[in-house]
């Protein structure tokens, strides 16, 4: 099995009027996965793709009463409304494509999802992909089978970027993804490794899970104690970037908006220290995770 | 937006948080009549400014003038100093610390807070971890006056001076919740000889993803830790009124010889860590991503290779997923390469995938023949991190030709 996005994954996009909105829900129907609705407040009764849009979940929901899921693609001024539209509605995984989410927004709809039992993949995050399933969101682009393959990896990563990069070396290796998840480089990610790590283990047929992080937070830090307590217990090879960022005076931030060192805390080699200890295997390179899957796995 | 002290004590004395009585001058010229002691207080975005002798309490009008003319037009960790702030001189009894910020444990806003202030709140963490207590507050209900009490307790405070300090980190919350902040840090917080509470410093840092909901906050735009380089500040302008994409939003000027146009959040770090291990230094950080127009990535361009002794250039990348390749590559980085003068005629190694990537290569190289840049192109077949090797030996033959001519 795959994790989050499988066959019984019927979609909605709020956004889907938009370009990015448009292009994504077009992809995601090319690779399979079910998106029966769209939402864009304003322009209900038109259509995108020949995907009706609706102007409220709500009459999405009533027409479309299967949705479980939604790609949120609308302006990042009204994320934390769309995501809170469909969490009331009882949408159980909603995945924030949108970028620059106020860091209070962000927060408020991770009590949220919590409150209603609900898992929130982002903001920032690219999608989630599985292959042989579908997929939310822009992750793999229109071609997604390109780079990514059926196997039994799972990948967690940061950058949206990465996740593909990471999937086509594993590819290249002849290895494949059980699912890949960007899970987006913001200060508060509404889902972090940790709970992904407790999805990949209770899957079955993941056997190991690659990990891509960075400098700042504490995100990684809290998967090494989930290694450490035996929560999680396959392999994990892990690869975190950002000494770099570490050589420069000040808290400067680089990349994603979560990835900024203050103090000690946060840099990348007290994070590889940390994981190191916990029993993941460490990638200096993308190029070594292949081989360190396949001696582990 | 890191703001700085003056600026962030107008935004908790705006929220009833009592700050020193102040005011902020340019040049020692504007200073006026002395009449009480007085802290001079250098104006920096970086931190230690006590350290560095940034920070001096004077007795009379000649000793503020003097210190006023000392730090004013100073450099702090690269910083000029622009403004000086007088303030006060309270008769410290004790100093506190108090923070609230954003722990990525509880995934909320946080009460930190240390009966011993003044200290850099790392050295306090280390030293003695258990003198620092917390309260993960919840944003829908606000920091509670209870639990605020409940913390200071913890810290060893009690009495009147609990109640009124448990006031004070009240009115802090309503700071940090008001201007959506990511940080509101008093340190120190000081208790007078008269039992009055005091914010003697102030760390705001903004959110800048809320900015757009606070019209009423209109601080310049400035880096932590430094000024701002003109190329700096120009990459900033390319993203202002065109959401498309993010483009040039981190720019840093470097000191080395490599000019860096990376993609991707992530896949820029990674490759900034290999062209360090490749023993390359970077001119410049800068990153674009989400899908930009060709014409931002154009100006990006022109502010990257638009600088004299660069020996090549790394346009690098992961396998994008939605990024059109050939817009950036063509229509974007093309471009803003043909109007550099002069010429470049340092290598210059691009290592790429995504849509329309086999598109853009061909364009690539039919310019390349056609124009004579010294292009490497490489795609997703090629690894991105061992792209940095394959530059560092073509700028090692590069400088050897050149030296040789």
């Amino acid at each position: 099995m795959a994790i989050l996005v499988t066959q019984k994954t019927v979609a909605c996009v709020q956004g889907i009027t938009g370009k990015e909105g448009s292009k994504a829900a077009r992809q995601m129907q090319a690779y399979g996965t079910k998106v029966v609705a769209g939402v864009t407040p304003g322009k209900g009764g038109e259509s995108v793709e020949g995907i009706p849009v609706y102007d409220t979940i709500e009459q999405a929901k009533q027409a479309h009463p299967e949705i479980n899921a939604t790609s949120i693609y609308v302006p990042p001024t009204g994320v934390k409304d769309a995501a809170f539209e469909a969490l009331a509605h009882g949408v159980s995984l909603v995945h924030i494509f949108s970028e620059k989410v106020p860091i209070m927004d962000a927060t408020a709809l991770y009590h949220f999802a919590r409150l209603k039992g609900a898992r929130v993949v982002g903001p920032s995050s690219i999608g989630i992909l599985s292959p042989g399933h579908g997929k939310m969101g822009s992750i793999g682009g229109s071609n997604p089978a390109e780079t990514f393959q059926k196997g039994e990896v799972g990948v967690i990563s940061k950058s949206g970027g990465m996740v593909r990069e990471l999937s086509w070396l594993l590819m290249k290796a002849g290895l494949g993804n059980t699912t890949a998840i960007g899970m987006g480089g913001d200060v508060i990610a509404a889902s972090t490794y940790t709970d992904y790590l407790e999805l990949f283990e209770a899957d079955p047929e993941t056997k190991a899970v690659v990990l891509f992080g960075e400098h700042g937070g504490t995100y990684e830090q809290q998967a090494a104690q989930m290694l450490k307590q035996k929560k999680f217990t396959k392999p994990l090879i892990a690869l975190i970037a950002g000494k770099f960022a570490g050589t420069l005076p000040g808290s400067v931030q680089l990349g994603h908006a979560g990835a900024i060192i203050e103090g000690k805390w946060g840099t990348t080699e007290s994070k590889i220290e940390e994981l190191r200890k916990a029993g993941a295997h460490i990638a200096k390179i993308p190029d070594d995770i292949p081989d360190l899957v396949k001696k582990f796995a | 937006m890191k703001l700085y002290e003056f600026e962030g004590k107008q935004l908790l004395k705006a929220c009833g948080v009592p700050v020193p009585e102040g005011r902020v001058v340019c040049r020692a010229e504007e200073i006026g009549e002395i009449t009480e002691p007085t802290i001079v207080k250098a104006q920096a975005l970086s931190g230690k400014r006590g350290k560095a002798g940034l920070i001096s309490l004077c007795r009379d009008q000649a000793e503020t003038e003097a210190a006023a003319r000392k730090v004013s037009g100073a450099v702090h960790n690269g910083e000029k100093i622009e403004k000086v702030l007088l303030e006060q001189a309270l008769q410290i009894k004790e100093e506190h610390y108090a923070c609230i910020t954003y722990d990525t444990l509880t995934r909320g806003p946080l009460l930190i807070f240390c009966a011993q202030g003044g200290m850099d709140i790392e050295e306090v963490k280390e030293q003695a971890p258990k003198k620092v207590v917390t309260q993960p507050i919840d944003l829908n209900y606000g920091l509670q006056g209870w639990q605020a009490r409940q913390a200071l307790s913890k810290a060893g405070i009690s009495g009147l001076k609990m109640i009124k300090l448990a006031e004070f980190i009240t009115r802090m919350w309503n700071c940090f919740q008001r201007y959506d902040c990511r940080t509101v840090e008093v340190n120190p917080l000081v208790e007078t000889e008269g039992e009055d509470l005091f914010a003697c410093d102030a760390k705001v840092v903004l959110d800048d993803d809320a900015l757009y909901r606070h019209p009423e906050l209109d601080f310049p735009p400035r880096s932590p830790g430094r000024q701002q380089t003109q190329k700096e500040l120009q990459a900033k302008e390319i993203d202002k009124n065109d959401h498309r994409g993010s483009v040039g939003s981190t720019y840093i000027d470097l000191p080395g010889d490599i000019g860096i146009l990376a993609s991707g959040g992530g896949a820029s770090i990674v490759i900034m860590d290999a062209l360090l291990e490749a023993g390359g230094k970077p001119a410049n950080f800068t990153e674009y991503s989400g899908n930009p127009p060709g014409e931002k990535v154009e100006k990006l361009t022109k502010i990257v290779l638009d600088k004299p002794g660069l020996n090549g250039c790394w346009v690098v990348g992961g396998t994008a997923n939605f990024t059109d390749i050939y817009v950036t590559l063509i229509d974007g980085f093309l471009k803003g390469l043909r109007e550099i003068k002069p010429k470049p005629d340092y290598p210059i190694v691009i290592r790429r995938g995504g849509p329309r990537d086999e598109e853009a290569f061909k364009a690539l190289r039919e310019a390349a023949a056609r124009e004579g840049w010294d292009f490497h192109i490489y795609g997703r077949d090629t690894s991105m991190t061992s792209t940095a090797k394959t530059l560092m030996d073509l700028v090692a033959a590069y400088k050897k030709k050149k030296g040789s001519k």
